[in-house]
């Protein structure tokens, strides 16, 4: 039995492309046959062989993997994965040059400057580059590199590593994607490289106010500033509590143990002070050097701070696990001093691992994945401590984050992110982009969905790594970060933008007006000719956008109400309906 | 790092608590949901018997010593010498005079008129050097290690969480505005169920959040939004759209995240009908800013203006205005938010004495922490204790409770850089909140596990006195 029904999939199902075939075996038409399983990989049923599922399953995982290791991705990536494999695939993605976004962000300025002077305005009244010009430049790099994995570190470790636009900092565009370039550059190097460069980085310095922190003035009781001292301890690198590599906490008295105290953070606010510009932007006209105490506005953000060494505290400083940091050092040695004590903390791996596995995989990740990842930041499993390329692979390469034992498994569950469910149905979809402009203006995901890169609330990101929303979630002692921005406003401004993307057609707009075309319109045309056959349609995007995961109630929720679509041009209908109702259901936003 | 805990575990919590991971004690947990009506004074209802607390949190740890400031000259002085470049100077503050407080002249910031104004009007109270505390402690055994702390004193995270929870020696998920919820809606006290008795106007919080209670939030400018296209028109996209959307709705999920996902658009759908609905028709008759807060307030006013359209007695609301961690720039940036605050503060209170309401609305103003006394340049770092101030018509207000601290460096209960051990626990301000909501003393335990520590709540006096 099992050798005929794999001669007839083969026949039916052997090209991905669906549409071949005119009609379906399976999905309601399987009366009379009878089958035994192909596939263990999401679903047991005999139905998954003959309706084609069990055939697609490589398909299927390879659309997992990049739905894991992507922000978004096309067909194409797709085929590259299945031809490369999980490991090949990542080591090209290694070798592939990263498309840094300020230099997109400078050319879409230039545009947005011409088209002002095309129409006789002085391009010099309009405001910016700004946050704006940041969005734009995200979007437009998003939906057309290929560097698909570097892009989702960056995106991840600016949910850990945060400045945000909810400060000055949206007044300077320069100030945010250089900010995130040095994310995208080392998103393949080393940690304690990334530590350093974004220690010194003018927009995390402004964000976190170790900017022109100067040292203590003990007869005006002034001493430096703390912020990110504290911060970089408990946000970056070792977290509250000393833990296990598993990322367990370690106990003493039945207490956990703290990692450091208000001493330990005094200590290390000397250690950050004295560092100012490092260099002037064209605002500053009346000097051509570089001073302590100049503000954001005449600091150019592309060249690190430099450190002035009569405002950084002298003498020694007690840090952690016992180093001090000798008397009499410069500053920036006493910086990487403080930067190494941290660097070296055992914390780091674990606190690091548990939220990457987050971003890319899942939300509950065993001590043992954990311990392993965290294997991997410590040089292991090859290369240095802190070697970015290890721990990525780590996760992704991970049997909890492959296994299609784990994809069945509801522990391995995740909310999916509201940015990367815009992102993945956008890179994913057709589109009809005349001008290939991706300007979208990403002011309305971050009001109605609470989320856009580099647009988060606080220092805490968009949702901290514990959040346990109320109810089964929470009384089987699991957490899920992004149920904190899953409420009774956002769940359902979501369903809505995607009627706006779907139903209106409108995938993303700019705030240029009439001034530079630039609306981004949703192309079905691909999808309308597979509407004949309602599962063909569903099916195509399960394969796609639920990778293969799209449960059977869900199917024939969708299934009967495209049926239900009879009249005018109801392929179409069908075609936006299907995609509407399959990106609102729970096993589009849920992943595994 | 609290990921997984074992089925046996599990099972055990939830079979004695109700509820899963955290390690709180039963008692606090077990909510005795079947004789729930008991454990609140609930009285005799008036005809219109409401009560709602407004809870405002000013996110980042506001700096407090320069919101509620010393004027006369010697306590000026003090201040001054402490604060350095950061100290308001002393003839732009708005003196206040409270009626029970005589020991230092006091003062509010320069651009708080309303504020200034409510106080002296009696609708108005402030408290001082209020902190989150497991139990008192003193300067030596913070010193020789032998205090007990609350968890992650002085991070932002950590200190959100515990003026939310009330639970500093834990981190758990639940906070005692939603436990109150709890205990009230297990009492059956609002007849109207379309939307939650805690409703926020700042998204997911703690405070809200019970072991049965989730918030309701709405958009302070735009409500409850609802689903576009959804019945709209009778025709085939319409009809077969809502239809999908309802069978989806209806669907058990037995994977704890999509029913998750699923139960909060539930709710949002069904809510978001009843509530519109009922504010539709209102009208308010003051004016409100069009700034964040004020529109939450102004939102928080039609909601408690459509209380009987929703079948509401009691509403916990929340709001939140955030951005107070002034590390840098401080003068500056208190200067425009403190503005903020005042304004919507003046707005609300009239709206609601407008409404005639304004006795059954009490507005508590919290914030993480206070900030150090001393200066790191031109801001200041985290601290512990700081000033708050509730207003509303039940108020005694015109007073001072506690005593104002001393701002001296190296005073008793300075601790370093100007950072003072509180003299009240957020469990006593919020004790006294909940005493004039409806819960019974003995039950305050309940929603405040350490209270005992500070508080003898059978003692028959309230515990700090500035509610009617």
């Amino acid at each position: 039995m099992r050798l005929f029904i794999q001669l007839l999939i083969t026949s039916l199902f052997f090209n991905p492309l669906i549409s071949q075939h005119s009609d379906y075996i399976g999905a309601g038409q399987s009366n009379g046959i009878s089958v035994t399983s192909s596939s263990q990989f999401y679903n047991t049923q005999a139905i998954s062989t003959i309706n084609g599922q069990g055939m697609d399953v490589p398909y299927f995982e390879a659309s997992r993997f990049l739905s894991q290791a992507s922000i978004g991705f096309e067909k194409e990536h797709i085929q590259q994965v299945l031809e490369l494999g999980y490991e090949g695939w990542i080591d090209q993605q290694f070798q592939i040059p990263a498309s840094y976004l300020t230099p997109a962000m400078q050319s879409i300025w230039q545009e947005r400057r011409q088209a002002r002077i095309d129409i006789g305005q002085d391009p010099n009244e309009i405001f910016g580059p700004y946050a704006l010009d940041f969005n734009y430049s995200w979007w437009q790099t998003n939906m057309t590199n290929n560097d698909l994995l570097r892009h989702k570190i960056a995106l991840a470790l600016s949910e850990i590593l945060v400045i945000s636009m909810n400060s000055d900092l949206s007044g300077y565009a320069y100030f945010l994607t250089d900010y995130y370039d040095l994310l995208l550059e080392h998103s393949f190097g080393n940690y304690r490289d990334l530590l350093y460069d974004v220690t010194l980085h003018p927009s995390m310095a402004y964000y976190l106010s170790h900017l022109n922190n100067p040292k203590s003035n003990p007869a005006l009781n002034q001493r430096p500033d703390e912020n990110y001292a504290r911060e970089i301890m408990q946000l970056f690198t070792i977290g509250l509590f000393e833990l296990n590599e598993d990322g367990s906490r370690q106990m003493q008295d039945g207490q956990p143990i703290p990692t450091y105290n208000n001493d330990v953070v005094s200590s290390f606010a000397k250690v950050f002070t004295g560092l100012g510009a490092g260099a002037i932007n064209s605002n500053v006209t009346w000097t051509n050097e570089p001073y302590f105490g100049l503000s954001i506005w005449g600091i150019d953000p592309t060249v690190p701070l430099q450190m002035y060494e009569n405002h950084h505290e002298p003498g020694p400083k007690q840090l952690l696990n016992g180093f001090t940091v000798p008397g009499g050092q410069t500053g920036l040695q006493d910086i990487n001093n403080g930067i190494d004590n941290l660097f070296q903390h055992p914390n780091v791996g674990p606190f690091l691992a548990y939220r990457l596995i987050q971003r890319l995989v899942k939300s509950n990740p065993s001590p043992a994945y954990i311990q392993r990842v965290s294997n991997a930041f410590n040089g292991l499993t090859g290369g240095q401590r802190g070697d970015m390329k290890f721990v990525i692979k780590a996760i992704l390469l991970d049997e909890e984050a492959r296994s299609g034992n784990y994809a069945l498994d509801e522990a391995s569950s995740r909310l999916r992110e509201p940015i990367i469910r815009y992102t993945q149905v956008a890179r994913m979809i057709p589109k009809d982009s005349p001008y290939g402009r991706f300007w979208n203006n990403g002011y309305d995901s971050a009001n109605e969905l609470k989320q856009h890169p580099l647009a988060s609330p606080s220092v805490f990101n968009f949702f901290l790594p514990d959040h346990q929303p109320t109810g089964p979630i929470a009384n089987e002692g699991k957490v899920a970060p992004e149920f904190k921005i899953h409420n009774t406003t956002t769940s359902i401004n979501y369903i809505n933008k995607v009627n706006q993307w779907l139903m209106w057609w409108v995938l993303m707009y700019s705030w240029e007006g009439d001034q530079i075309d630039t609306p981004i319109y949703v192309d079905f045309s691909p999808f309308e000719v597979l509407a004949e056959h309602p599962d063909d349609l569903i099916n195509e995007y399960d394969r796609l956008f639920t990778h293969g995961q799209l449960s059977d109630t869900t199917r024939s929720i969708i299934r009967e109400a495209l049926m239900g679509l009879t009249w005018g041009n109801y392929q179409r209908d069908r075609a936006q309906l299907g995609l509407y109702l399959l990106l609102i259901s729970p096993d589009y936003n849920v992943m595994k | 790092m609290k990921n997984n805990v074992s089925r046996r575990k599990f099972i055990y919590q939830a079979a004695c608590a109700g509820v899963g991971y955290s390690t709180l004690q039963s008692t606090l947990l077990n909510l005795k949901l079947i004789n729930a009506a008991s454990i609140l004074n609930l009285g005799p209802k008036p005809p219109d018997d409401y009560k709602a607390l407004v809870c405002v949190f000013l996110t980042g740890g506001a700096d407090s010593f320069n919101l509620l400031i010393p004027r006369g000259a010697a306590e000026w002085g003090e201040y001054q010498t402490t604060r350095s470049n950061l100290a308001i100077p002393n003839e732009s503050i708005l003196p206040i005079t409270p009626t029970n407080y005589t020991e230092k002249s006091l003062g509010v910031h320069p651009v708080m008129p309303n504020v200034q104004s409510l106080f002296q009007s009696g609708e108005l109270a402030f408290i001082c050097n209020v902190g989150s505390m497991i139990n008192g402690v003193d300067k030596s055994s913070i010193y020789n290690g032998t205090a007990q702390l609350p968890l992650g004193l002085f991070s932002h995270a950590d200190q959100i969480m515990h003026w939310q929870t009330c639970v500093p020696h834990d981190r758990v998920a639940q906070g005692w505005g939603g436990r109150l919820a709890d205990m009230f809606t297990a009492a059956n006290v609002n007849q109207g169920d379309a939307i939650s008795m805690n409703i926020s106007l700042a998204g997911t919080n703690v405070f809200q959040t019970g072991n049965n209670t989730i918030e309701y939030t709405v958009d302070p400018i735009h409500g409850s939004p609802t689903i576009n296209g959804y019945n709209q028109g009778d025709w085939q996209m319409s009809n077969m759209r809502s239809q999908a959307i309802d069978n989806m709705i209806d669907q058990y999920y037995a994977d704890a995240f999509k029913k998750t996902y699923i139960d909060i658009i539930k709710k949002a759908k069904d809510g978001g009908e009843a509530f519109n609905q009922a504010i539709a028709n209102v009208q308010l008759n003051t004016y409100f800013g069009d700034n964040r807060l004020s529109q939450s307030f102004q939102m928080v006013a039609k909601t408690i203006a459509a209380r009987q359209a929703l079948g509401m007695n009691r509403q916990i609301f929340f709001v939140e205005f955030g951005g107070w961690d002034h590390h840098d720039e401080l003068l500056l940036n208190q200067e425009y938010m403190l503005s903020v605050v005042d304004d919507a503060c003046g707005e609300f209170m009239a709206s609601m004495n407008d409404m005639n309401i304004s006795d059954n609305v009490t507005t508590f103003f919290i914030s993480e922490f206070g900030r150090t006394l001393t200066s790191n340049g031109n801001g200041t770092d985290h601290a512990w204790g700081g000033n708050v101030f509730t207003m509303g018509g039940s108020v005694k207000g015109g007073r001072i409770y506690g005593k104002y601290p001393s701002l001296e460096l190296s005073n008793p209960i300075e601790i370093g850089s100007g950072i003072l051990i509180p003299s009240i626990s957020v469990d006593e301000y919020y004790a006294e909140l909940a005493l004039w909501f409806g819960v019974a003393p003995s039950e305050l335990v309940e929603l405040f596990p350490n209270i005992g520590n500070f508080y003898n709540t059978a003692g028959g006096t309230p515990p700090l006195g500035f509610l009617l």
